[in-house]
């Protein structure tokens, strides 16, 4: 069997570009897999992606292929297995890898939450994570992108609240 | 494109222990406030010492003043002043978040000051609790877990007795005696968990007393000793510390021999009807170098963990779970042996001033080798024991490494998932 083709599947992007995908390599999106028995033997039928860009696509699908060989995590992963996944480090390929600029970091978890990939969305978290610790209120907003809504009075008050934690 | 609440909160999640960024967070902007607050106030931690943040490297050959640097002293009346009804009211509801407190440094003197004015140590100075306790009633209904650090006090023993101790029994006459005021901090508390323990460098501070003690046979006596433990224990009827105790984690190196002084015991069975599981979990953090001579000989470290006997015999019928024993045992071994000794530095130095224990498996000794010089000493301490009782309590101690620990037993109440995993890292399974 070893000469056997190998399965594809296309995906159709949101910006409708099609993508022939292993699916072996597709299958590590856990929506993608459950579409594909769904669909079951209607070969050539593109599946539609409408929330994920074909430039997001491209980046996720090298991190799919890397990981191919992998076991796929159980579906219903328990909080023991939970707790492991999220207290491992990143590995050295994946850290590499997810050295993107913060809003392709950014489409990129968006579309792993979308997608169903756990390890890859546990990926995106972690550095993100990463890129808050030490930095002050006004550089999370910066990395975030969001504004300020307390009055002076509530961060004071805030503040005041939760200086037992400051150093 | 901004993240949905839902991923916002699993980041969140992940920075569990690092109160320095979720209070960060909490004050950029309304929505992440209300996402951040509860893990920041689930473990609420007090005291002035900075924890020692190793980034992986181990105290490596800091000099021991530098462990010492202060945090916040005031940390503690941040919690306890006197504040505006809107903050008091706001401070309450905090309190309901918290599962786990830790309590890093605690003199009597804190709650005396009240009366006295401002409190001062050799290491710090704290303006008055003029206000305290009357400002908010310090009460976690919620609490689950409480970790009790050791004060800092040079060779003294009684490190814990402080805490919350507010009388103690005379036992020749069976009269109780107040010795220190009445905890504040500790008076509305009813944890499930306790951890006894001490700040990293305390323990080993503290290794210098109990390898002192070893050659005092008066001293000694109150550490190893055997008698009276199986008398009635006259328990204050006011004192609840321990009432809901379930679990009593010790995190060792050993803190025994704080745990007793003269007939005053920290704990005692009847102070904890519903004690049901006691863990000793074995710090693996790396020692500063300077205090690693304490440990020159691999009998050292049983030595120095010798009050373990008289805990297994104060407890007869509460299973001990003994967690990662064996690696910081071999790591002293290693670094005494010769022949390991060469290649043990150049891994372990690797150049950075790396200093850690990983350095257990090439190691001829096994485990259970290791594991079994404890239980040998618990024997020796319950050899006038009638044949099955004594081994009805050796079947109930159990060994575990720090990965069996972290995979099956209910830690996630006890330890954040920051220092469980610092830990992991000093241990190679």
């Amino acid at each position: 069997m070893a000469d056997k083709p190998k399965q594809t599947v296309i995906l159709q992007t949101s910006d409708d570009e099609q993508f022939t995908v292993e699916k072996a390599v597709a299958e590590r999106s856990a929506m993608i897999k459950s579409m594909m028995e769904d669909l079951g033997d209607q070969e050539g039928m593109p599946i539609p992606l409408p929330n994920v860009s074909s430039s997001v696509l491209t980046k996720i699908l090298e991190y799919c292929d890397h990981h191919k060989n992998e076991p796929l995590p159980a579906p219903d992963a328990s909080d023991a297995d939970d707790s492991r996944r999220r207290t491992s480090e990143i590995g050295e390929w994946d850290a590499r890898w997810i050295q993107v600029d913060q809003e392709m970091l950014f489409e990129i978890i968006l579309a792993a939450n979308y997608l169903d990939i756990k390890p890859l969305l546990d990926v995106g978290c972690k550095t993100v994570a990463n890129m808050i610790k030490g930095k002050t209120p006004e550089e999370i907003r910066k990395l975030f992108n969001i504004t300020n809504d307390f009055t002076p009075e509530e961060e004071e008050q805030i503040r005041k609240e939760n200086e037992w934690a400051e150093e | 494109m901004p993240l949905p609440n839902e991923i916002l909160l699993q980041i969140v999640s992940l920075l569990s222990g690092d109160h320095q960024s979720l209070s960060a967070l909490c004050r950029t902007s309304k929505n992440f406030n209300y996402l951040a607050r509860e893990e920041l106030w689930r473990h609420l931690k007090l005291g002035p010492y900075k924890p020692i943040t190793d980034n992986g490297k181990g105290c490596g050959n800091r000099s021991i003043s530098l462990l010492f640097e202060l945090k916040n002293p005031e940390a503690i009346t941040c919690i306890t002043r006197k504040q505006d009804a809107k903050t008091q009211e706001a401070m309450k509801r905090h309190f309901e978040k918290v599962r786990i407190f830790s309590l890093r440094e605690h003199s009597p003197a804190w709650c005396e000051s009240h009366a006295q004015g401002s409190v001062s140590s050799p290491h710090y100075a704290l303006p008055a609790l003029t206000s305290f306790p009357a400002a908010v009633p310090f009460d976690l209904p919620n609490l689950q877990t409480l970790h009790l650090f050791a004060t800092y006090k040079g060779r003294k023993l009684d490190l814990f007795l402080e805490y919350g101790h507010q009388r103690f029994v005379e036992k020749s006459t069976g009269v109780f005696t107040q010795v220190a005021p009445p905890c504040h901090f500790l008076a509305c508390l009813r944890p499930r968990n306790m951890v006894i323990r001490q700040l990293p460098i305390v323990q080993y501070t503290h290794a210098l007393a109990t390898d002192s003690i070893h050659d005092c046979k008066l001293d000694e006596r109150l550490w190893t000793g055997t008698e009276n433990i199986s008398e009635p224990y006259p328990v204050d009827p006011e004192f609840k510390l321990w009432s809901k105790v379930e679990t009593f984690v010790l995190v060792l190196p050993a803190c025994y021999a704080a745990l007793r002084r003269r007939d005053r015991e920290v704990c005692h069975p009847e102070m904890a009807p519903n004690l049901k599981k006691i863990y000793c979990v074995v710090d693996p953090s790396p020692a500063p170098r300077h205090w690693d001579r304490h440990f020159r000989y691999p009998e050292d470290f049983v030595k120095y963990n010798r009050g373990f006997g008289r805990l297994a015999r104060m407890f007869p019928e509460i299973p001990i779970t003994v967690v990662n024993f064996d690696s910081a045992w071999l790591y002293y071994y290693h670094q005494y042996n010769k022949n390991a000794q060469a290649k043990a530095r150049r891994r372990l130095d690797n150049g950075n001033g790396i200093h850690s224990r990983i350095e257990v498996h090439q190691d001829p000794i096994s485990r259970d080798s290791v594991n079994m010089l404890l239980l040998e000493q618990v024997e020796e301490h319950i050899a006038d024991w009638p044949a099955d009782k004594l081994k009805r309590r050796l079947d109930s101690i159990s060994f575990k490494t720090m990965a069996e620990y972290r995979e099956s037993d209910a830690w996630h109440n006890v330890f954040d998932e920051a220092e469980m995993e610092r830990w992991s890292k000093y241990c190679v399974e």
